[in-house]
């Protein structure tokens, strides 16, 4: 029998970089290569032609089937195979292709068109890509042009055979410059279309280009817009609804594309992709067990058939990756049944961390928006939480008492819209609600007081937020209160059990007009009661950095102090005495901290800031035996007064460091300083105050970090930034040198963060040492805008 | 106006341009048919000159408007086309020859060109490119528009829309951009003043905005190009003629001003719009190259030389896609020790531009290669044809002396060629022969000061010293400084007499450096310490400042060190310490030598931006080193591009010390850009 000739027909304008690749992958096995150059300026007709093409110039039209069909005219062979340029023929195909035409019945063919990406497979989907050489079967549309429709037309869809060909395609591996651009021309050709001719193809088409420039919303739209007009049995209805599945979750509309997941799932039964998403939604939502039952699904189904367009790895992360996390972070159900309580107002910064946070052990997540204007209670609503809107009425106990009324669990757990359970916070409730036998816990909540998150940097405070509901209430307008609900303060046990209270992390301004917000409601909240207003906007005006105003409040408090509730009256002392030292009001501090030792005397914060009022009024020796005396009491006991990790530990040893140095018994020093450096809370000022000792060392700085344990490229790196600080250029630049030196020893990835900082000091600082002596206008300073 | 068929008129506006009009009218003499020249107020002998070669002389003063003047010069003329041309440009022999034909093309309503700018005013040097309208049929309704930057085009567009307007494919030479005159700049601050002058009627003109960038490139103000490249592109229509240009400057403007990732944003993005504008490539390679990335430069530079043409519309640099892309990833190549590949890109530039400069890139890599003197010899006189006596001066460059005296042959043809074989000779130790070799310099020719004091040479270096029986005069130049210094320089072998004329001085610290050279320490120092009275840091001093200004750096290192270690140690000479170690790449010396320097004068600039440099420099290796262990690390990435940004800018800083007192600038600059 006579062999069937084959033609390979392309179109082509500036490939010169895909062109080789391409051609190679066929030159073999096709008979003829047509290609029609669209007006390349690079060498693409060059490598083109020494590779054997016929090479027809056409002027470009913004039509992509009139190239297409001028390279059909100047085919000769019997069957016809069309290729982009950036596209190649898997090697394992070649000899199928071959056998394919030789004996067949159908007119044409669909083959598998596989994405290639820089990490894995991403896509794969059918394309009719082989058909006879008719004069009948020609490209249609102007962009995303098909030969489909022609051929249905005249011989039925019966006529197309299905293959297992398969085509590479490396687009969307090019460079992004390469693709943008291709994208905008596409989309100039689709805007032009008429509306006659905006099908559901052309929508889903319009919302891939909208989604490559990164256009989501448009590019939901346009897919939604699609949905409605395509019917399920066509060709590309799956991937269709996979990208609209796809570019929900971008736009972290979990609760919507969980939703319609769970339609689809119905429609396409055998597509395994839709539970693979559905069990991701829920692992962004932070329901990690309903994930891993999803997960396991997804595992269990039967390989789908070959159209389906598949994907093993999900922005980067596979299916062990996720089921790695989530068996991390599942608790397992068996969970007793808590509803958790969260009020909010403006919230957007913190609202979904905190959500996420509790979603796993939360059996209903009951959000009060207390009027947002911006998106807080959308994304709670996302996130799967039932959202509740009710008037401020500047009162905080009503606003959750709301919330518990509309709370049908068990437990009740009750956060702000701005703290967040850590993950080990959890697992800590699941156990201590099945084992426990309180009515009601304190917790710690935990306020961090910069960015840093540091553990060193926090106070720490325990409330009732974990409680049996039987209608309990809160009371008080502010510092609202639901112990006041509990008959028996013994009903009420701490727990060492955390809430991150994140408010520091919030842009500034957010921070700024939450605070304002805050003391207006105060003000109002309080009116009629002057000592509870005081103590509040104490506070307040404490954590706004405004001490003169927290000073004043707080001393008209302590004058008052035999009508002050008991509980409040530890915080006075504490805030006041901040605030005053703060204000650098030593010798008022001492007088209010003596008094406030006197009242409660196991209080260690007191005792600390005493030690460091004494040692700014230079009695060194009275500032180191009360430094000892916290390190004999350790720790502040957190249920009872509002406490700083540290106090009587590593605080009072870097204090009492500072301490002996300022007294010149350096030993003593530098021993303080080693020992506070094994707490990583402590780590980088211990290892400061060493470097600032550095001229009292027994031996060199390496050297004595090495001997105390404590050298790697975290210390080094403190030590240059120390010295450049320091202006000991040479010095610094040495301890950088050793500091990268160690860090090449690390295994990747490695964090270059501290040296970093380092080298920017020490750049920073000598800038600025320069500049001070030149002109202002001069070009140094000029240039390198100080 | 009923002009004859296929008559042209060459119309200009001029101003003082003695110095290029005669250039001008004389290349387009006898291809048109009239000259029309509207003077503004010339005070030089423009006038007379424009008259003397039959032009129209039309006087009008100047109204800060150049459409004005434009359109008066219109008026005047009589031909069937109008030919624009500026008084500091050229037209080609071959444009000249086609103008006829261009003006006898029916249906042709107005021809463009390439209007080719040489950069530099050396031969070779880079030239930038850019398409402009100026042959146009002479009809009353076209007219100019636009203060400056006056266009002919929106006139005919708007009267005849399907006017055709096509590309002659020929160029005009312009002169106008050569950097280095001091007219250009002058040229450059009154353009600024009539842009700001129309831009205040019109605030938010993207043209106006775009000129003013180009201005203000010019005269090296790039934080105010930078500003109006930016304002431009916020009201730019993409569509708009210049804005792929408009994106090309703005990224060269963003990647002299050092924001690296500013520049390759743009880049990117304008490549979004004008994927083929290879331009914008070869910026984007040359940031990488800058920051050491040179996988991604290659990829830049490769794809540069995939274009095949360049839409003429697009303002180009000459070479971009081909020798300057070869050349740079021959220099890539060669950073990655790959030799073969650096060879095989360096001789496709040179297939594109046989410069040198090039051709002794070449040899130093075929040196690498362990090629010997004569196959370097082969590979440049067969494979590249180059012309014995270039390939000669490359040989003795790269130090293959019995190669070159090879090359040269025994006959050496004329001046050069004798001069070049007595050092190949001197430096092999063939003193005698040198000498001969001397005898057939030419008495007229300049170089026999040259060959007088390598004569010298001959006779000092031996051992003992001879004397060199010093003639009384060299050539026909009794009297001269060179001359006199090496008589002086004879006579006071072991004396200690001293050299004190600036003059004499220079020539005597050239044999110096030409003794160090030769290997004979001793000689130099001599030699320096008789220009320094003696004083033993003095002569350490200038022996290595003058050392250092010929680029050897090493042994400047070592002089200085000695001068530091024989007196007392000054600021000067801890800078140029500094600078011979930064040349070295010492950085962490260079450091601490222009940290001294900074001590003792902390209100020097130039000290301060040399020491961060170094400081600069020494913290770029430990993120190099970094990032050879993890490529990918986004804060190591992070931290190259904002210490390669603020070297970059610390560039400036000295450069601009250094132009604004010119007089005190010490040295030539350590660390030059660009290669």
């Amino acid at each position: 029998m006579r062999t069937a000739t084959l033609s390979l027909c392309m179109i082509a304008k500036n490939e010169a970089d895909n062109i080789g690749r391409c051609l190679n992958s066929v030159k073999d096995i096709v008979d003829e290569i047509i290609l029609v150059d669209t007006g390349s300026t690079d060498n693409t007709i060059e490598i083109a032609k020494a590779m054997g093409a016929k090479v027809i110039e056409e002027e470009w039209q913004n039509d992509f089937s009139a190239p297409r069909n001028t390279s059909l005219e100047h085919a000769t062979g019997d069957w016809i195979l069309f290729l982009d340029c950036d596209e190649e023929l898997a090697p394992d195909s070649a000899v199928e292709l071959r056998q394919i035409i030789d004996n067949t019945p159908y007119e044409a063919f669909f083959v598998l068109v596989t994405n290639k990406t820089e990490t894995d497979i991403e896509l794969t989907f059918p394309s009719i890509r082989l058909f006879r050489n008719r004069k009948c079967f020609r490209f249609r549309g102007k962009i995303h042009e098909q030969i489909v429709n022609s051929i249905i037309e005249n011989y039925g869809q019966q006529s197309i055979g299905h293959s297992e060909i398969r085509i590479i395609h490396h687009g969307y591996n090019a460079s992004t410059t390469h693709i943008q651009a291709k994208v905008h021309r596409n989309l100039a050709i689709l805007e032009g279309y008429p509306d006659e001719k905006r099908d559901g193809f052309f929508f889903y088409n319009l919302g891939t280009e909208y989604l490559r420039l990164g256009e989501k919303k448009k590019a939901l739209a346009a897919y939604l817009k699609a949905l409605k007009m395509t019917k399920p049995t066509q060709s590309y209805g799956p991937v269709l609804v996979k990208r609209t599945m796809t570019t929900l979750m971008e736009l972290q509309r979990y609760r919507d594309a969980v939703e319609q997941l769970r339609y689809y799932q119905t429609i396409y039964p055998q597509f395994n992709d839709l539970v693979f998403l559905e069990a991701i939604c829920h692992i962004r939502c932070g329901r990690y067990s309903e994930g891993k039952s999803r997960l396991q699904d997804y595992l269990a189904m039967p390989p789908p058939p070959a159209w389906y367009p598949t994907e093993t790895v999900f922005q980067g992360s596979s299916v062990d990756d996720f089921m790695k996390r989530v068996n991390a972070l599942s608790t397992g159900k068996g969970c007793p049944d808590i509803s958790v309580c969260i009020i909010g107002k403006n919230e957007a910064d913190h609202i979904g961390s905190c959500i996420i946070s509790v979603n796993e052990i939360a059996e209903e997540v009951i959000f009060v928006d207390t009027g947002s204007s911006d998106k807080t209670p959308a994304a709670a609503y996302q996130l799967g939480a039932s959202v509740y809107h009710m008037p401020w009425h500047n009162s905080f106990s009503e606003a959750r008492n709301y919330a518990l009324d509309k709370a049908k669990g068990e437990w009740i757990l009750v956060l702000d819209a701005d703290e967040a359970l850590p993950d080990e916070s959890r697992e800590k409730i699941v156990k201590l609600l099945n084992e426990g036998t309180q009515k009601g816990y304190l917790l710690k909540i935990c306020t961090f007081l910069d960015r840093t998150l540091s553990p060193a940097n926090c106070h720490i405070t325990g409330q009732c937020r974990l409680f049996r509901r039987e209608n309990r209430r809160y009371t008080g307008a502010v510092l609202e209160d639901v112990t006041l609900s509990f008959a028996d303060d013994n009903d009420i046990a701490p727990v060492d059990i955390t809430i991150n209270h994140l408010h520091y992390t919030a842009e500034d301004k957010h921070i700024a007009a939450k605070r304002c917000l805050k003391l207006e409601v105060i003000r109002s909240g309080t009116a009629g009661d002057p000592l509870l207003q005081n103590y509040a906007l104490g506070i307040e005006h404490f954590y706004m950095q405004d001490f003169t105003s927290a000073v004043k409040c707080l001393d008209y408090c302590l004058e008052r102090i035999e009508y002050l509730p008991i509980a409040y009256l530890p915080n006075v002392f504490f805030y006041c005495a901040l605030s005053l030292i703060n204000n650098k009001n030593y010798d008022r501090a001492a007088e209010v901290l003596d008094q406030g030792i006197s009242l409660f005397p196991d209080y260690t914060d007191l005792v600390y800031l005493q030690a460091i009022t004494r040692f700014m009024q230079g009695e060194t020796g009275g500032a180191a035996r009360l430094l000892h005396q916290c390190l004999a009491m350790g720790e502040t006991p957190w249920d009872k007064y509002t406490a700083t990790p540290g106090v009587g530990s590593f605080k009072a040893m870097c204090s009492l460091g500072t301490v002996y140095a300022r007294q010149k018994n350096y030993d003593e020093a530098l021993e303080m300083f080693v020992q506070a450096a094994a707490f990583p809370g402590a780590f980088d000022q211990a290892v400061e105050n060493i470097v600032f000792l550095k001229d009292k060392l027994p031996l060199p700085l390496d050297r004595f970090l090495a001997e105390k344990g404590i050298l790697n490229d975290r210390s080094l790196s403190i030590a240059s930034r120390i010295l450049a600080k320091q202006g000991r250029y040479h010095d610094s630049l040495k301890y950088l040198s050793l500091a990268s030196g160690l860090m090449a020893k690390e295994p990747a990835p490695r964090s270059y963060t501290n040296i970093i900082q380092a080298i920017d000091t020490l750049l920073g600082k000598f800038i600025s040492e320069a500049s001070q002596n030149l002109p202002e206008d001069s070009v140094f300073t000029k240039e390198l805008n100080i | 106006m009923a002009a004859n068929k296929g008559t042209i008129s060459l119309c200009l506006i001029v101003r003082d341009e003695e110095k290029n009009l005669a250039r001008c009218l004389k290349s387009a003499l006898g291809y048109v048919d009239e000259i029309i020249v509207v003077d503004t107020g010339s005070r030089d002998a423009t006038p007379d000159i424009a008259k003397s070669y039959g032009a129209v002389v039309v006087h009008s003063p100047w109204q800060n408007d150049f459409s004005q003047a434009r359109n008066e010069s219109i008026k005047h003329a009589a031909g069937e086309w109008v030919l624009i041309l500026d008084a500091d440009e050229e037209l080609p022999a071959e444009t000249a020859h086609k103008l006829r034909d261009l003006a006898r093309a029916p249906g042709v309503e107005a021809w463009t060109f390439t209007i080719v700018s040489p950069v530099l005013s050396r031969k070779d040097g880079p030239k930038t490119k850019h398409l402009n309208l100026r042959m146009f049929r002479n009809k009353d309704i076209y007219r100019f528009e636009g203060k400056i930057h006056e266009q002919v085009k929106p006139s005919i567009l708007r009267h005849n829309p399907g006017a055709v307007i096509e590309y002659s494919n020929l160029a005009i030479i312009h002169y106008g951009y050569v950097r280095d005159t001091g007219e250009r700049r002058a040229k450059t601050r009154r353009n600024i003043a009539i842009l700001e002058e129309a831009l205040a009627s019109n605030p938010a003109d993207p043209f106006y905005h775009y000129n003013l960038g180009v201005s203000y490139f010019t005269l090296g103000d790039l934080k105010s190009s930078r500003r109006h490249y930016e304002t431009a592109l916020q009201h730019a229509d993409l569509k708009a003629g210049f804005a792929a240009v408009l994106y090309r400057n703005y990224c060269l403007c963003l990647y002299e001003l050092g924001e690296y990732a500013e520049t390759l944003a743009t880049a990117d993005k304008a490549l979004i719009y004008f994927a083929d504008y290879p331009d914008l490539y070869f910026i984007k390679g040359q940031v990488f190259c800058d920051l050491g990335m040179l996988p991604e430069a290659k990829a830049s530079f490769l794809k540069c030389t995939r274009f095949r043409k360049i839409p003429p519309e697009y303002t180009t640099m000459e070479g971009v896609t081909s020798y300057l892309a070869f050349e740079n990833l021959a220099e890539i190549c060669a950073l990655e020790g790959n030799w073969d590949e650096a060879v095989d890109h360096i001789t496709r530039a040179i297939e594109h531009q046989p410069s040198y400069r090039l051709l002794s890139r070449l040899c130093s890599l075929l040196q690498k290669k362990n090629y010997q003197g004569n196959a370097i010899a082969a590979y440049l006189l067969e494979s590249l044809k180059i012309k014995r006596q270039t390939a000669a001066r490359i040989l003795f460059d790269a130090q293959e002396f019995e190669a070159c005296l090879a090359c040269i042959g025994d006959t050496p043809a004329g001046s050069e060629m004798a001069l070049l074989k007595a050092k190949c000779l001197i430096r092999l130790g063939h003193y005698r022969k040198a000498a001969e070799a001397l005898q057939k310099i030419h008495p007229r020719c300049h170089l026999v000061v040259e060959g007088l004091k390598q004569k010298s040479l001959t006779a000092w270096l031996r051992n003992p010293r001879r004397d060199a029986a010093m003639p009384a005069s060299a050539g026909n130049n009794p009297g001269h400084p060179a001359t006199v210094c090496c008589q002086a320089i004879n006579s006071l072998i072991g004396s200690t007499a001293t050299l004190q004329q600036q003059d004499v001085r220079e020539h005597a610290l050239d044999i110096a450096l030409e003794a160090l050279r030769l290997g004979d320490r001793d000689l130099s120092m001599m030699i320096s310490l008789t220009v320094t009275g003696h004083k033993i840091q003095e002569a350490y001093r200038t022996l290595g400042e003058y050392v250092l200004q010929k680029g050897c750096y090493a042994e400047a290192k070592e002089l200085l060190k000695q001068a530091l270690n024989s007196g007392s140690a000054t600021k000067e000479i801890y800078y140029l310490l500094g600078t011979a170690c930064a040349n070295l790449n010492l950085h962490g010396k260079a450091f601490g030598y222009f940290l001294e320097a900074f001590k003792q004068a902390p209100e020097n600039e130039l000290f301060a931006a040399c020491a961060l440099q170094s400081l600069v420099n020494e913290c770029l290796a430990f993120v190099i080193n970094g990032l050879n262990l993890e490529k990918n690390n986004a804060v190591l990435r992070q931290e190259l591009f904002r210490l390669t940004s603020l070297k970059r800018k610390l560039q400036y800083c000295k450069e601009a010390v250094y132009s604004a007192d010119r007089h005190s600038q010490p040295l030539h600059d350590c660390q030059k850009r660009g290669r």
